[in-house]
């Protein structure tokens, strides 16, 4: 059976066997999710390329003892989020002490200098602090529901809606003059 | 309910998350409320604009080294000696140079353990022949079987 067929259990059966095919087939599907996912996250692409890196070597050492290779999207995810976590705390990364504060790097004034429409999302994005973040990333980019999302932050779901309903509004604020400019055109 | 009560139902509407019954309350509400009208324009072109984002670029030599990783890990498994001395720098903090001296004496203390007892296994075929006895001093001297024939 052809390799791009096989299910994502069946490779990490075939990995497990010491089968190197396998390992490049998941990586080539995950490679790109996971790479937006951590380069959005830590805001280096340089940065990402290593934590991808590190992901798929988590990867490897523990496809013998991964328990629900059925689940293994959200495994993935759940590592990258790990390693994103563990880089900012070796970055030394102060969390704002107030925990509904959305905005980390950039205020939304400076944001708003931003020509496009593209731009001005991404830097809102970046200047999002990560628990904010990572789950409007994880919704929109990866449509993830609730429950998934809550299994790879370690969140219950409703803290999941609340963070969400907040980052989206934190952006939403911000685009909607974009949006009279649009409208009014 | 308030407004941000109301938008947040909205927002797990959009998600295909929020209960039927409170949905419907959100939208009654959108009637009068043009807060929340613009809260929900807004985060349905947020939706629309992150599908529209630009998917950031995978540097080539990421692609190379991680497809490396398997050749690499069999590589290291067989590397045992190199993996042991890292367990025991990192785990147990044995410096390996220590480890080794401490190898090298035992290797040499059990060397000469090995010849003592070789040599204490010579003796049963050795004799003892004579004798010497003075008034002060006794002189004990032994011969091997061979020259022991021999006299």
């Amino acid at each position: 059976m052809a390799l791009e067929t096989r299910t994502d259990e069946e490779l990490i059966a075939d990995l497990r066997t010491g089968n190197p095919d396998a390992f490049g087939e998941l990586y080539r599907r995950y490679r790109s999710p996971l790479f937006a996912f951590c380069a959005r996250m830590v805001r280096d692409q340089n940065h990402a390329g290593d934590i991808l890196h590190d992901v798929f070597l988590t990867l490897y050492r523990s496809a013998a003892t991964l328990r629900e290779p059925g689940a293994l999207r959200i495994w993935l995810f759940r590592v990258a989020r790990n390693e994103v976590l563990m880089s900012a705390r070796q970055k030394r990364e102060v969390a704002s002490p107030d925990p509904d504060l959305v905005w980390d790097a950039e205020t939304p004034e400076t944001i708003l200098e931003s020509a496009e429409q593209s731009e001005l999302l991404e830097r809102g994005l970046r200047s999002l602090k990560t628990e904010y973040r990572e789950v409007l990333l994880l919704r929109e980019e990866e449509g993830l529901s609730y429950a998934e999302i809550a299994i790879i932050t370690g969140d219950s779901e409703s803290s999941v809606k609340s963070r969400l309903f907040k980052a989206r509004r934190a952006l939403a604020t911000l685009l909607a003059p974009r949006l009279g400019e649009r409208s009014s055109r | 309910m308030s407004c941000e009560q109301y938008q947040e139902t909205l927002s797990a509407f959009l998600d295909g998350n929020s209960v039927e019954r409170d949905a419907a309350d959100a939208f009654r509400h959108l009637a009068e409320c043009e807060v929340c009208r613009t809260f929900l324009r807004s985060a349905v072109e947020l939706q629309r604009s992150f599908r529209a984002m630009p998917v950031p670029d995978l540097p080539t030599r990421v692609d190379r080294r991680i497809m490396q990783i398997p050749a690499l890990e069999k590589a290291r498994q067989r590397d045992w000696p190199t993996r042991l001395a890292a367990i025991l720098r990192h785990r147990f903090n044995v410096p390996v140079p220590a480890l080794a001296g401490g190898a090298s004496l035992l290797l040499v203390a059990l060397g000469f353990s090995i010849w003592l007892l070789t040599r204490q296994g010579l003796v049963p075929e050795r004799q003892i022949i004579y004798v010497v006895s003075t008034p002060t001093v006794e002189v004990y001297g032994i011969r091997t079987a061979s020259e022991n024939s021999q006299h």
